[in-house]
C-alpha cells in the first residue's frame, strides 16, 4: 500500500494544454479577425515595393530577357546536346509540378479527412499550387526552342489539318496541368468568395470593385453557404485524383522512355511522394515569411507548422522507402549501365548532389525533426524546408540530366554542363513564384476567415474526470 | 391583396436566431417567408430550418460525361474522322494510351460542371441591388421576414422577445 501512495506522489497529472495556444480554441470577435487579416493587405510600405520592384527585375531580366536571348540565338545557347536533351529546364519543370501539389495535399486531403488545424493554412498553399502551376508551365513552352508552335500542342488541328498525337506522355502532360491548373484556380476561388464579400464591404476604391466583381453578389444566404460547402465538398474529392495523376504523368514522360534509370514502374508513386514532400516544406517555409511579414500570429501558431512538420517528417520517411527501393532494383539487378549510373552518383560527377540530396530528404529530417522543440521552432523549421527543396530539386536534376549522360551503348555516353542561361530562367521562374506570392499577398486574404470561425464553432473545452479536454463537434 | 413587407432581426447568436425561428413559425410565416443571412455558416440543422435539396452532384456527372465525350472525340475521333496517325507501329487508338486523355477529360468536364452548377444554382453573378447587411460579417444574424405588413407589430414583438439586437426594414443595396 506505501508502495502504491507513494507512486501515486510521484504521478503527473496528463498535461492540460493551454486552450489559449490553439487558435480553434481561442475566438475573437469576427470583426478583429477581419481586420487582423485586412490590415495587412491594405498596408505596403517601402520594403514591400522594393521586393516587388527587385522580383520583377529579376523575371523581366533573369526570366524573359533569357529567353528572348534563347530565341534570338536558339536552343544551342543552353548546355543540353546530345546525350542529355532535357537539363536544367526540365528538372525545374518537374520541381514546379511537385511544389503545385502542397495546395491540394494540405487543403483537399486534410479536408476530406476532417484535420481541424489546416484551417487558416489551406488559401496560403492552395495559392502557390497555381502560382507553382504557372511557373511550371512555362517550361515546355521555352524548350520548343520556337514558343510560337505551341499551338501544335494544344488540341485543335494544325495547317496541315494534322490533330495532336494523344497517345504521347507530352500531350497528357498538357491535358493533365491543364486539368489540375483549372480545378486549383477553382478551388482556391471556391471559398474565398464570403472572404471576398467581407472585403467588398470594407475597402473603398479599385479595391471595392475588385472585389465587387469577385464575390459575384455573395450575400451569406443559407442556400448559398449549402452549396458552397456542397460544391467544395465535390472539389476535394476530384480533385486529389487529379493531383495524384499531374506528377504520374509527368513521372511517365522518363518512365516510358527506354532509358535506363527512368523505366521504373514505381515512378508514379515515386514522384507523387517526392512532389507532396517537397509541397508540403514549401508550404512551411512560405507560410513563415506570410506570418512574420503579414502579423498574422494570431492565426498561424505553432501548433499548426508542427502539424505540417510531422507531415514532412512521414513524407521524408515514405521518399526514402520510394527512393531506396528503385536503388536497390538497379543495384541488384545487374544490368552494367545501370551500375554506371549507380557509380555517377556514388564517385562520379553526381556525388555532390547525390550526397546533398541525401542529407537534405533524409539525414536533416531525421535528425530534427523528431523533437517537439525544432518542430515548434520557426527558424529551424524554415531553414529545414529550404533545405528539403535544395534536396528535392538535386533529385529531379539527377534522375533527368544525370541519367540521361549514360545511354546503353558507350559511344553515346556524354557530360552535360548547364549554362548561365539555364540557371538564369530557372532563378527567373523562383522570381515569378515569388512575385505571383507577394502580389496576391496584398489582393487576397490568405486567410479563410469563415473557416475559422467556422472551426471554432465546432471546438469547445470539456470536463471528462479529472481533466478538461478539446472536443470537436460535428456541424455538418 | 395586402401589402407585403420585409423586416430584419438581428441576432448575436444562434441560439437566440433558431429561437426566433420557431417563434415566427408559431406566428404562421413559412420557410419560404424567412431568409437568413449570416458571415459564419450555422447549418440548417443548428437553425432548424428544412434540409435544402439540390442536384449538384448530377450536374457534376452530366459534366463529366461531356467531359468524357470530348476526351473520345480528341481520342478515338480525331483518328477514325481525320488524319490517323500511327505511332512506334501501335494501333491507331489503343486502348491504355486513350484512358489518360479521357480521364483527364473527364475530370475537367466533372470539375467545370459542379462550378458552373454552383454558379447557376446560386444566381451569380449577382448584378441588382440586393437585400443585405454587411454587420452580417461581424457576427450577426441576420433573419429575414417577408410578411403581411397587418402582421408587423407581431413580428417585431416576437423578433425582440427573441432577443433580437436591432429590428428593421432592409434597404436594396448594390453589392
Amino acid at each position: 500500500m506505501q508502495g502504491d501512495l507513494s507512486r501515486l506522489r510521484n504521478f503527473v497529472w496528463p498535461h492540460q494544454d493551454d486552450p489559449k495556444e490553439r487558435l480553434l480554441l481561442d475566438p475573437i470577435p469576427q470583426e478583429e479577425m477581419n481586420q487582423i487579416m485586412l490590415r495587412p493587405m491594405m498596408k505596403a510600405g517601402p520594403g514591400y515595393w522594393l521586393t516587388v520592384v527587385l522580383l520583377a527585375l529579376v523575371v523581366a531580366g533573369a526570366l524573359f530577357g533569357y529567353w528572348f536571348y534563347m530565341i534570338r540565338w536558339g536552343m544551342g545557347v543552353a548546355g543540353i546536346r546530345r546525350p542529355v536533351g532535357w537539363g536544367v529546364f526540365i528538372a525545374t519543370f518537374v520541381f514546379w509540378i511537385g511544389i503545385s501539389h502542397s495546395g491540394t495535399f494540405v487543403s483537399a486531403i486534410l479536408r476530406v479527412f476532417n484535420a481541424e488545424y489546416r484551417r487558416p493554412i489551406t488559401r496560403a498553399a492552395e495559392l502557390m499550387t497555381s502560382f507553382s502551376l504557372l511557373a511550371g508551365a512555362i517550361f515546355p513552352v521555352l524548350h520548343l526552342g520556337r514558343p510560337w508552335t505551341v499551338y501544335y500542342m494544344l488540341p485543335i488541328p494544325n495547317q496541315r489539318l494534322l490533330w495532336d498525337n494523344f497517345q504521347s506522355p507530352l500531350s497528357w502532360d498538357l491535358l493533365a496541368i491543364t486539368t489540375y491548373l483549372l480545378s486549383s484556380t477553382i478551388y482556391v476561388y471556391l471559398p474565398m468568395i464570403p472572404d471576398l464579400a467581407m472585403a467588398r464591404d470594407r475597402t473603398k476604391g479599385w479595391r471595392h470593385v475588385l472585389y465587387k466583381l469577385t464575390s459575384l453578389g455573395w450575400r451569406g444566404l443559407e442556400y448559398e453557404w449549402h452549396y458552397l460547402h456542397k460544391t467544395i465538398n465535390i472539389f476535394a474529392f476530384a480533385i486529389i485524383p487529379i493531383m495524384f495523376s499531374v506528377h504520374t504523368i509527368v513521372s511517365w514522360d522518363f518512365a516510358m522512355a527506354k532509358q535506363i534509370g527512368w523505366r521504373s514502374s514505381i515512378f508514379g508513386p515515386y514522384f507523387v511522394v517526392g512532389a507532396i514532400f517537397s509541397g508540403v516544406s514549401a508550404v512551411i517555409a512560405v507560410l513563415l515569411v506570410v506570418r512574420k511579414t503579414m502579423n498574422l500570429q494570431y492565426f498561424l501558431r505553432k501548433e499548426h507548422f508542427e502539424a505540417l512538420a510531422k507531415l514532412v517528417l512521414i513524407f521524408s520517411f515514405t521518399w526514402a522507402y520510394f527512393f531506396f527501393n528503385d536503388y536497390l532494383i538497379e543495384w541488384y539487378g545487374g544490368e552494367w549501365v545501370g551500375h554506371q549510373l549507380l557509380t555517377l552518383q556514388a564517385r562520379g560527377p553526381l556525388a555532390p548532389f547525390w550526397y546533398t540530396m541525401i542529407f537534405f530528404n533524409i539525414v536533416v529530417p531525421w535528425a530534427t525533426l523528431w523533437s517537439k522543440k525544432v518542430r515548434q521552432s520557426p527558424t529551424a523549421l524554415f531553414f529545414i524546408a529550404l533545405g528539403i527543396q535544395v534536396g528535392m530539386y538535386m533529385e529531379r536534376f539527377i534522375i533527368i540530366p544525370g541519367f540521361l549522360q549514360r545511354q546503353r551503348l558507350p559511344f553515346d555516353w556524354g557530360e552535360y554542363n548547364p549554362r548561365p542561361v539555364e540557371f538564369s530562367i530557372a532563378i527567373g521562374t523562383l522570381a515569378l513564384f515569388c512575385l505571383l506570392y507577394v502580389l496576391a499577398s496584398r489582393v487576397i486574404p490568405l486567410i479563410p476567415v469563415w473557416e475559422v470561425l467556422e472551426g471554432q464553432l465546432s471546438h469547445s473545452r470539456r470536463r471528462i474526470g479529472k481533466t478538461v479536454v478539446t472536443s470537436v463537434a460535428e456541424l455538418e | 391583396m395586402p401589402r407585403k413587407l420585409l423586416l430584419t432581426g438581428l441576432y448575436t447568436d444562434v441560439h437566440k436566431a433558431a429561437d426566433a425561428l420557431d417563434g415566427l413559425r408559431l406566428l404562421g410565416l413559412r420557410e419560404e417567408d424567412l431568409q437568413i443571412s449570416q458571415g459564419v455558416p450555422h447549418s440548417s440543422k443548428m437553425l432548424g430550418r428544412p434540409h435544402i435539396h439540390e442536384r449538384i452532384p448530377w450536374a457534376s456527372i452530366i459534366g463529366a460525361l461531356i467531359g468524357f465525350g470530348i476526351g473520345f472525340f480528341l481520342t478515338y475521333g480525331t483518328q477514325w474522322f481525320f488524319y490517323a496517325i500511327r505511332v512506334g507501329g501501335r494501333p491507331y487508338t489503343s486502348i491504355p494510351t486513350s484512358i489518360i486523355p479521357l480521364y483527364e477529360m473527364t475530370m475537367l468536364g466533372l470539375i467545370l460542371g459542379t462550378f458552373l452548377n454552383f454558379v447557376w444554382k446560386c444566381g451569380f453573378p449577382s448584378t441588382k441591388p440586393q437585400y443585405y447587411d454587411p454587420i452580417i460579417n461581424e457576427g450577426r444574424i441576420a433573419i429575414m421576414a417577408n410578411i403581411d405588413m397587418r402582421y408587423e407589430e407581431d413580428v417585431r414583438r416576437v423578433m425582440a422577445d427573441k432577443g433580437a439586437e436591432r429590428i428593421y426594414e432592409p434597404e436594396r443595396r448594390p453589392l
